[in-house]
């Protein structure tokens, strides 16, 4: 079974042609070379893929969460599998 | 003066071919043709006749990338299918041509129907709490416009037409619209419908208007429309803006007429009809003495067929020669929003031609519908002016009128 953060890079790297190696170093999901209309995507990917919701951007940044980077998409998702994050 | 439209360019997709050609070859066969069948689309059961005239033979990954298809609905995938094949035949070269003065319209008269009814199983079959997220931008009647506006760089007005049947015979006319009043200098217009899906169809049986066997416009045992789909498009400009440029010029869209019932929502009623003839008449200058030809809608429908037929016979009651009539939807069924250029482009080719395409599938004339109907085979014929009839439902008409050069 694959761990969180390698399901995320799985769902990802459809998106891009660089590496999941280089994911971490990426300050956001624009310097994967991933527009704003496949971030929605991913988004909705992964929600299906861990059968979670992920909260709007707004509720996000007040819990201190980015929704544009691999590194804070990780952090919702751990987050919200363990229960962390909690939303109506 | 007003400067006359003429139309440059010709793309089309439809049961009838994939390929303008393609159409063609259909419209004019002296065989009996296979368009219309039993679907393939979706699931049939044993109660129900799924007579249906679909786009045969298409993969869409044939004609688009993965990525491309995640944001197109097949009517939008036909309308760039038909709105390229148009543009290449046009040679327009959107290197020379000021992009704002270069316009889309397309109708349609549902739009991403596919992409609703998968949202809609999801949701209220599959127990699901989600949507794809390009489930709006993908079913919006307008996402074909866009889609075309952003695949070539028209930057000029675009927008979509919706009137149930008449939906791109409305986009015809706006368009034609700015171009006489110089808002434009190119037109990329038509319409595009993919609504051969179950839920579609069953709202459609539902009015009791569909066929059980094929569609036979204008014969005594018509039993009702045969939903179609696919797209067409036609490219439109000022003729000296095509002579300018070197266009080639298939003919000149000579009048535009439109009309409302406001009667019935279903029902059509004869002197609506009559209006949007008699006004795309007035509008050419044109006398009910100079057509030789009308498209008509001719839906197959009991009710539409009695009604045109009518409405026909008092629009042209003084014609010393009754115009020949006929009706292509035998061939490739009813397009809806697609219908009226689809059927504009049948009737341009039957210009070209000197030839009109027949109404398939008549077995016998009914004697309520008293008009010099071409059945089954084509027939030769001096054709100067052409009237194309489009009317939907809820009473929205428009009449044509195409000239040959």
């Amino acid at each position: 079974m694959l761990t969180i953060k390698e399901k995320i890079e799985e769902i990802i790297a459809e998106y891009t042609d660089i590496p999941p190696t280089e994911f971490y170093q990426a300050s956001s999901f624009a310097e994967l070379n991933i527009d704003s209309l496949s971030v929605v995507e991913i988004i909705f990917d992964i929600e299906e893929a861990f059968d979670v919701k992920i909260p709007n951007e707004v509720d996000l940044e007040k819990e201190g969460f980015d929704c544009n980077s691999f590194v804070g998409v990780l952090a919702i998702v751990t987050a919200l599998v363990e229960s962390e994050l909690h939303y109506d | 003066m007003i400067e006359p439209i003429v139309v440059t360019g010709m793309g089309c997709i439809s049961a009838a071919g994939n390929t303008a050609s393609e159409f063609k070859k259909n419209i004019f066969s002296t065989q009996s043709n296979d368009t219309i069948r039993e679907t393939s689309l979706f699931k049939t059961d044993e109660n129900t006749n799924y007579i249906t005239a679909e786009v045969k033979d298409y993969i869409s990954e044939h004609h688009f990338s993965k990525n491309e298809l995640k944001l197109l609905d097949r009517f939008a995938q036909f309308a760039l299918i038909s709105a390229q094949e148009a543009i290449i035949d046009a040679a327009l070269d959107f290197t020379t041509l000021n992009p704002q003065r270069i316009s889309v319209v397309h109708g349609s008269s549902i739009g991403g129907q596919q992409t609703i009814e998968t949202a809609y199983a999801q949701l209220f079959e599959q127990g699901k709490t989600r949507t794809h997220p390009f489930t709006v931008p993908k079913l919006l009647p307008s996402a074909a416009t866009s889609q075309i506006s952003m695949k070539f760089g028209i930057k000029g007005p675009a927008f979509s037409t919706s009137s149930a049947c008449s939906s791109s015979g409305h986009a015809i006319a706006m368009a034609a619209l700015m171009l006489r009043s110089n808002l434009i200098d190119v037109a990329i217009v038509g319409g595009a419908e993919a609504c051969i899906t179950k839920g579609n169809f069953m709202a459609w049986d539902g009015l009791r208007v569909l066929s059980t066997d094929t569609c036979r416009p204008f014969s005594l045992d018509r039993s009702g429309l045969v939903i179609g789909e696919g797209a067409g498009t036609l490219i439109l400009e000022r003729e000296t803006h095509a002579r300018e440029r070197g266009a080639k010029i298939y003919a000149k869209l000579s009048g535009i007429g439109m009309s409302s019932d406001a009667h019935n929502a279903v029902q059509p009623l004869p002197e609506g009809a009559e209006q949007a003839m008699q006004a795309a008449l007035d509008d050419a200058k044109l006398t009910s003495l100079d057509i030789d030809y009308i498209n008509a809608h001719g839906s197959g429908t009991l009710q539409n067929d009695k009604t045109e037929s009518q409405a026909i016979n008092t629009v042209f009651s003084e014609a010393t020669i009754a115009p020949f009539v006929s009706s292509t939807k035998s061939i490739h069924g009813h397009m809806l929003g697609a219908g009226a250029v689809v059927e504009a482009i049948a009737s341009i080719l039957a210009i070209q031609n000197q030839t009109i395409p027949p109404t398939a599938n008549v077995t016998q004339r009914d004697p309520l519908c008293p008009i010099n109907l071409v059945s089954n085979q084509p027939v030769q014929a001096k054709i100067k002016w052409i009237l194309s009839n489009s009317f939907a439902f809820g009473g929205l008409n428009v009449s044509l009128i195409f000239e040959a050069i």
